[in-house]
């Protein structure tokens, strides 16, 4: 009963050669017009969210533009440089400003007293 | 059709009406290159509003000159001083002073104070850019023989603050009484 069933198994599982055309045949049953492309798999989140790429990639040149300072405050040097230049300037506008007070309180002064 | 044209119209006249009603605190003043060579001392100051913030960050609040400057900075957008001294008179273009006054006499800046000393030759103009009743920007033109400056300060000035430095940075009380202003010449 073994010894037949085994050797029934070994004939059906035996190899077969397939012949020679065996690669047209199949190409002949294949049916080219009606074969779908197979779209690539998109992540699952690009599925989802379409215009998450996107609004990374602008997240980023934002991140990148917001942190790019152009007078980094990190740079002692640069900015002692700017309140020196500051000081400087406000002592400059200061002594204009006296100047044009001199006038007008001596032009003031003359006048009272003539006045009086 | 007619309609669209006519709103376009309208609202072109009420963007260029808005815009002369709020005056440029910021003057064009030229590069001054050549001067820069003929001058014995020169001085550029450009203080944009990045540069502001800075120099905010390294002023000392235990120094009297830093806090008071910290004081008048609260507003400000920029500060922009030329400054040149010669060792001859009026070497410096007076075309181009011009050019920088001209300036000053579009709408919104009035001249606040005008100085013209005979005995020391000495030219000083002050000018403020207020839009509505907030000042949004003072021009300091002061001229004498050998010596040309142009300051131009740009936000919200404030006269008081500016008042306040008295003392600190040799500023003295600033009596801007309505009869020493001159008003704009137009």
């Amino acid at each position: 009963m073994n010894e037949s069933f085994d050797t029934d198994l070994k004939q059906a599982l035996r190899p077969v050669d397939p012949g020679e055309d065996f690669t047209a045949r199949v190409m002949a049953r294949i049916d080219v017009a009606n074969v779908t492309p197979i779209k690539p798999r998109r992540a699952a989140i690009t599925r989802l969210l379409p215009w998450a790429p996107a609004a990374l990639a602008a997240s980023l040149l934002l991140a990148i533009f917001m942190t790019h300072d152009e007078h980094p405050a990190e740079d002692p040097q640069a900015g002692l440089r700017a309140r020196e230049q500051l000081l400087q300037a406000l002592r400059v506008t200061s002594e204009k400003l006296d100047i044009a007070y001199q006038v007008v309180h001596n032009e003031s002064t003359a006048g009272t007293d003539a006045g009086a | 059709m007619n309609l669209r044209i006519h709103l376009t119209a309208v609202l072109t006249l009420l963007a260029a009406s808005a815009f002369a009603a709020s005056p440029e605190p910021k003057l064009l003043i030229p590069d001054f290159d050549a001067l820069t060579e003929k001058a014995a001392e020169a001085v550029t100051i450009t203080l944009d509003p990045a540069l502001l913030s800075m120099a905010a960050k390294f002023l000392d609040p235990n120094n009297p000159e830093d806090a008071a400057a910290r004081e008048v900075l609260t507003g400000l957008q920029g500060i922009y001083v030329k400054s040149y001294t010669f060792e001859s008179d009026f070497v410096y273009p007076k075309a181009e002073v011009e050019r920088i006054r001209k300036q000053l006499t579009a709408p919104g800046w009035s001249r606040l104070v005008e100085v013209r000393s005979k005995k020391e030759q000495a030219n000083v103009d002050i000018y403020i850019a207020l839009d509505g009743n907030k000042a949004r920007g003072l021009a300091i033109i002061a001229t004498e023989p050998r010596e040309f400056t142009i300051v131009n300060i740009v936000g919200s000035v404030d006269l008081d603050k500016l008042h306040k430095l008295e003392g600190k940075f040799g500023v003295p009380k600033l009596e801007l009484d309505s009869s020493k202003a001159a008003p704009a010449q137009k």
